[in-house]
């Protein structure tokens, strides 16, 4: 009973302390061990004193390693002149930690790919990206090889400690690196282990790069077609593909390829746009003799939507004809049928010059297309540049403008239906002759400058006061400097709103 | 540029009469609407199809080709189709695309 009042014996204390589960090494003042208990005997079966580093201050811990395992040391005060030394074995917790960390940076590593493969809709880019992030993480070289575009050559870019290169190979090629031409048949990936890394074919990989160890190929599934193939390369001596590795390529991999199909298809249909958009574009003003021509044509800020304002001057033997109009409608359909009603006019111009037989020619064709709604606004102006004669026909179409060389802004009387829409096939014209004496100039325009919405409250149209008002001040100069001028008042106007697809064609007589 | 919202409005006054009040920008992005709806609108009993644009602020042409589209929907049905309300600009609109030759207008709007 005595004893409880009292300390504890030294007996007491070493029993205490040779039961602990952490190691436990006791030094007296002079640092020489007075005590290795059974936790620390097993954990460093040979010479304990040389994992005790005596520069460290009581209190610090620190790791150090013994064969393959990692001992966690914390030097104390023991008592009042001991030292102590507390070991534990660390080996299995920072396994799990390490397993953590590379766990959080295979999820960084995604997030990364995601950010930087959603940046673009360029397939070239999209391609650099993948390889650019499979190096490093996942490989010592990664190279994307492309769905093959023709069918002869097939492109790639490749990522490696030597930078970006990029070149093509024959599609016949492919069969020389193991695995390849059945990721880019889209044939799912199989285990690095066995795809042999001696038959790597030199242009697979940079100059320099020395032996392969370990190749993976993996395609890239794009929708429900292959958008290409992955191939990574480790050097010899180095880590192979484990499991984890694996895994997470294939889940890259699919990143990848969803991001590089997308832009592939972006390109397909931009590039059908931009053909389309092509019908639409303004052609280059022929040069007649006794007359000034200038046309701007501005396209609507929605880029995707491809507006549906053109014009065109047709030369014949007896004059231009000129032509300026608005199809129903935006974006490719738009396109298509600003593309027939132009090169329709260009053919029946081969029979045909008289503006009135010619709408009735055009609302026909247009009520017997396939395609609905193929409705149009339309002006034509078939101009004698002898004597400054000019037959119009509009249709649909606001009326165009005449500006006397005096300054005075008449609206030409001439108006009609809209083409291509009344079932009936019924249109009525009001077809008007004007003549242009020197220095007179004729303005066609779209509705988008007259139904350009901005003014002080940005909800105002600018109207066809406002266009004749401006027109007025217009007088005496060339054609080229009153369009560029309308041009400006409309922008100023619109004042960087929101605007639809202007058109404006001036012709003037200049002598 | 601050867009009005495109507004549908769809009344019976009578039996057989069909009242459409629309409202808004009625252009490119909003036609969409109205043509979707027009095989429910040009239905079995209609014989007048009333339409009120007095509120309609800006009408571009897939706007006016939806008009068309509705108007030659309730010719074939056959139905009546006439304009009951409308503002000068569209009173304009109609007359530079000749439109009215072909609709039914009202008298005092032009």
């Amino acid at each position: 009973m005595d004893s409880v009042t009292h300390a504890p014996s030294t007996e007491v204390l070493r029993a205490i302390v040779e039961a602990a589960a952490d190691g436990v090494v006791l030094c007296d003042a002079d640092g020489s061990v007075v005590l290795v208990n059974g936790a620390a005997r097993e954990m460093v079966p040979g010479d304990v004193t040389s994992l005790l580093d005596r520069t460290r201050e009581p209190g610090e811990t620190y790791e150090t390693a013994l064969g393959d395992r990692l001992l966690r040391v914390r030097r104390e005060i023991f008592g009042i002149v001991h030292q102590a030394w507390y070991l534990r074995d660390v080996t299995k917790e920072t396994a799990r930690a390490d397993a953590l960390r590379a766990e959080r940076e295979r999820t960084q590593f995604l997030v990364e790919a995601g950010r930087r493969l959603s940046a673009s809709l360029n397939t070239r880019r999209c391609a650099r990206a993948t390889a650019e992030l499979a190096t490093g993480l996942l490989a010592d070289a990664a190279m994307v090889v492309l769905p093959p575009g023709g069918l002869r050559r097939t492109a790639w870019l490749r990522s490696s400690e030597a930078g970006l290169e990029e070149g093509d190979i024959p599609v016949a090629h492919a069969d020389q690196v193991p695995g390849l031409a059945e990721a880019l048949a889209g044939f799912p990936p199989v285990p690095s282990r066995w795809l042999d890394p001696h038959q790597a074919p030199e242009w697979l990989l940079p100059a320099g790069f020395g032996p392969v160890g370990h190749l993976l190929v993996t395609p890239l599934p794009g929708n429900g077609v292959p958008a290409g193939a992955l191939v990574l390369a480790r050097r010899e001596g180095g880590a192979g593909f484990d499991d984890e590795t694996e895994t997470l390529v294939r889940v890259f991999a699919a990143r990848a390829g969803a991001a590089i199909s997308a832009a592939v298809l972006y390109q397909e249909q931009s590039a059908t746009n931009a053909i389309l958009a092509g019908d639409l574009r303004p052609p280059p003003l022929p040069t007649v003799d006794g007359l000034e021509l200038a046309g701007s044509l501005r396209a609507a800020q929605q880029t995707a939507l491809i507006g549906g304002d053109f014009y065109d001057v047709l030369p014949t033997s007896d004059g231009p004809l000129v032509t300026l109009g608005d199809v129903c409608g935006k974006g490719p359909r738009a396109a298509v049928l600003a593309g027939q009603v132009r090169h329709s006019l260009r053919a029946l111009l081969l029979l045909e010059r008289d503006p009135e037989q010619l709408m009735h020619l055009i609302n026909k064709a247009l009520l017997s297309s396939y395609t609905p709604r193929s409705h149009v606004t339309l002006v034509l102006a078939a101009i004698h540049p002898g004597d400054g004669m000019i037959d119009l026909a509009v249709a649909g179409h606001p009326a165009p403008l005449l500006l006397r060389a005096d300054g005075v802004v008449d609206e030409v009387d001439a108006r009609g239906t809209l083409l291509g829409a009344i079932k009936s096939g019924a249109i009525t014209l009001r077809t008007a002759t004007v003549e242009l004496a020197p220095g007179d100039l004729l303005l066609l325009y779209s509705d988008g400058i007259t139904e350009a919405f901005g003014g002080p409250t940005g909800r105002e149209m600018y109207g066809s006061a406002r266009l004749k008002t401006a027109l007025a001040t217009c007088a005496g100069m060339p054609a080229t400097a009153v369009v560029e001028r309308l041009e400006q008042l409309n922008s100023d106007w619109l004042a960087g709103g929101v605007f639809d697809d202007r058109a404006l064609l001036a012709i003037r007589r200049s002598r | 540029m601050e867009t009005a919202p495109f507004l549908i409005e769809i009344e019976n006054p009578e039996p057989g009469t069909t009242r459409l009040t629309l409202s808004g920008d009625f252009d490119y992005t909003t036609s969409g609407d109205l043509a979707a709806m027009t095989p429910t609108l040009v239905s079995h009993g209609l014989m007048m199809l009333e339409v009120d644009l007095t509120g309609v602020t800006f009408i571009d042409s897939s706007g006016l080709a939806t008009l068309i589209h509705l108007y030659h929907a309730a010719e074939e049905h056959p139905a009546e189709m006439r304009f009951v309300g409308m503002t000068p600009y569209i009173a304009h609109l109609f007359e530079v695309t000749a439109l009215d030759q072909v609709f039914n207008l009202p008298t005092s709007a032009a």
